[in-house]
């Protein structure tokens, strides 16, 4: 990130307002002036300027009420060209709930993001500590089933730009990562079991199960996810019920992309 | 908690930031790639501006480059900004279970709307998939003066409210604003009658919709729930007010889930 903020181009007035939206968390929903300005680090003065503007965009909204601003819903509407082109989300849904409804899981479809997973669905049934599993959360590639899932289907030159965004994301080696170790076990678990497996590396209470989609959308690897409460049902119990559905259940999902793809191509 | 004024509004406004963000607004579900002159065409700003906004969204995760023609499409970080609101929502999740048994109870789009400036914005859908159905999912938007959802969040808004963002509108979009004026009014009377409003359809006139706002606002924002099906023409009205009912029953349903007391509901 620091060779390009050097760059002349990079316009660091937009990073910095993008950076207020990036403030807030589902924990802290609303935030004053003067607490964008701790998180953010920026002055009180520019923080106002900043929420000013994106206030008049819709992308924060002031609650007269508390006096506070909360994220308005501009943002959604911004992402929906993305999400109306991510089919498999509409695909998918009904077939996630019903693994969701028969295992008491959560399942989530899941993209690779530089060095993060980003849920694209989720049949969100239960919050974990500080996770709430939803569209857009951002999880690390490393320490998740759907990340290690990613890494072992990902082509040579995508795993390496992935490398190269956690070591830039963590300032730490893939040594000290221990990256090589991970996606040695996702490989040799996705080939030998279908899936590859968390247990505990995340959330500590939390296991789960992650195979990628055969289907890419806008040519990149979708992975289906299912977390499970270490409470409701132990790991040896997850690969040995729940895996065998995860994997006839992205097998039904890629079945209907390629059913979607050829009713799009003859119309 | 310190605001400008209006008055130093103008020195308040930075223009960068809104400028990127011009960008990011203009891809759209029918034009989700475009390129640095459709960009320039969409926003009217200056060929050398939008190269270097779009170069700091690629680096900020919010734009990538698509195909070998100069394309730009939005990246996965957009999906980001969206999470903390809609994580924040917990009446999506607690809601969904009584959409989906009322869509399949109607055989329509059950959805969940919240207001952003003159539009209506889905924050969640729960509808059939096969090709009649019309594609709306979260983060589609429709005009409030123009949608069964909209127009009932404006006859449920205090008067005040909803007179600035009418007068907002008329400004705006005075076309759209003369052709719905008649029928935002139509809808107090049926909002008043029913407690519901009623729409033709606004992706598909062979459709009708049904809205009904919840009781009072969550976190400040008034959430209106809608209904949409395909009707014949002479069962129309019957569907619409038999759907209408089964929505504004479910919405209490709601309301009492979350703790919502009724203020006026008999």
């Amino acid at each position: 990130m620091e060779n390009s903020k050097n760059d002349q181009r990079f316009a660091s007035t937009l990073a910095h307002g993008m950076a207020l939206l990036r403030c807030f968390t589902p924990f802290a929903p609303s935030l004053t002036n003067g607490e964008l300005a701790r998180r953010s680090g920026l002055s009180k003065a520019t923080v106002c300027r900043l929420s000013y503007t994106l206030e008049l965009i819709g992308l924060l909204r002031f609650d007269q009420e508390a006096r506070r601003y909360r994220l308005g819903a501009a943002s959604l509407s911004m992402a929906y060209p993305l999400l109306a082109h991510l089919p498999v989300r509409q695909v998918a849904r009904p077939l996630m709930q019903r693994l969701a409804d028969r295992t008491g899981g959560t399942v989530s479809l899941g993209m690779r993001h530089r060095a993060s997973v980003i849920y694209i669905e989720t049949t969100r049934e239960h919050d974990v500590g500080d996770f709430r599993p939803e569209i857009g959360a951002a999880l690390p590639l490393l320490r998740t089933a759907a990340g290690r899932a990613w890494l072992a289907a990902c082509e040579v030159a995508e795993r390496e730009d992935a490398y190269a965004w956690l070591q830039r994301s963590t300032g730490k080696s893939l040594a000290a990562l221990g990256a090589a170790e991970v996606v040695d076990t996702a490989v040799r678990d996705l080939r030998e079991r279908g899936f590859c497996i968390s247990q505990g590396d995340f959330l500590h209470d939390v296991n789960g199960l992650a195979l990628p989609l055969r289907e890419r959308v806008r040519g990149e690897l979708v992975m289906l996810n299912c977390g499970m409460l270490q409470g409701r049902m132990g790991s040896a119990q997850l690969e040995r019920d729940v895996g065998p559905l995860l994997k006839d259940t992205a097998a039904q999902i890629d079945q209907l992309l390629q059913e979607n793809q050829k009713q799009v191509a003859q119309p | 908690m310190s605001r400008p004024a209006a008055k130093d509004a103008d020195e308040q406004f930075t223009v960068t930031l809104a400028r990127g963000l011009q960008i990011l607004q203009a891809f759209s579900s029918a034009k989700p790639v475009l390129t640095n002159g459709e960009l320039v065409a969409l926003t009217g700003l200056e060929k050398a501006t939008v190269s270097r906004l779009a170069f700091t969204l690629i680096e900020l995760g919010y734009l990538r480059r698509e195909g070998l023609r100069g394309g730009y499409s939005l990246d996965t970080g957009v999906l980001m900004l969206c999470y903390p609101l809609l994580a924040g929502m917990d009446i999506r999740q607690i809601a969904r279970p009584w959409m989906r048994d009322l869509g399949e109870r109607v055989d329509g789009t059950v959805s969940l709307c919240v207001r952003d400036r003159a539009s209506i914005i889905y924050l969640d859908s729960v509808r059939k998939v096969d090709r009649e159905t019309p594609w709306v999912d979260i983060g589609s938007s429709l005009p409030l003066v123009e949608s069964a959802a909209g127009r009932a969040w404006l006859c449920s808004v205090p008067r005040a409210q909803r007179v600035a963002v009418m007068n907002k509108i008329r400004l705006q979009m005075p076309e759209v604003f003369a052709a719905n004026l008649k029928d935002v009014e139509k809808t107090q009377s049926q909002m008043q009658r029913y407690g519901f409003s009623i729409n033709r359809g606004a992706y598909d006139v062979r459709r009708v919709a049904v809205a009904v706002p919840m009781h009072k606002p969550l976190h400040g924002e008034l959430i209106v729930f809608s209904c949409s099906l395909l009707t014949d023409e002479p069962l129309r009205m019957a569907k619409a007010r038999e759907a209408g009912y089964a929505l504004r029953a479910m919405v209490r349903s709601v309301e009492a889930a979350i703790g919502m007391r009724a203020i006026d509901d008999a």
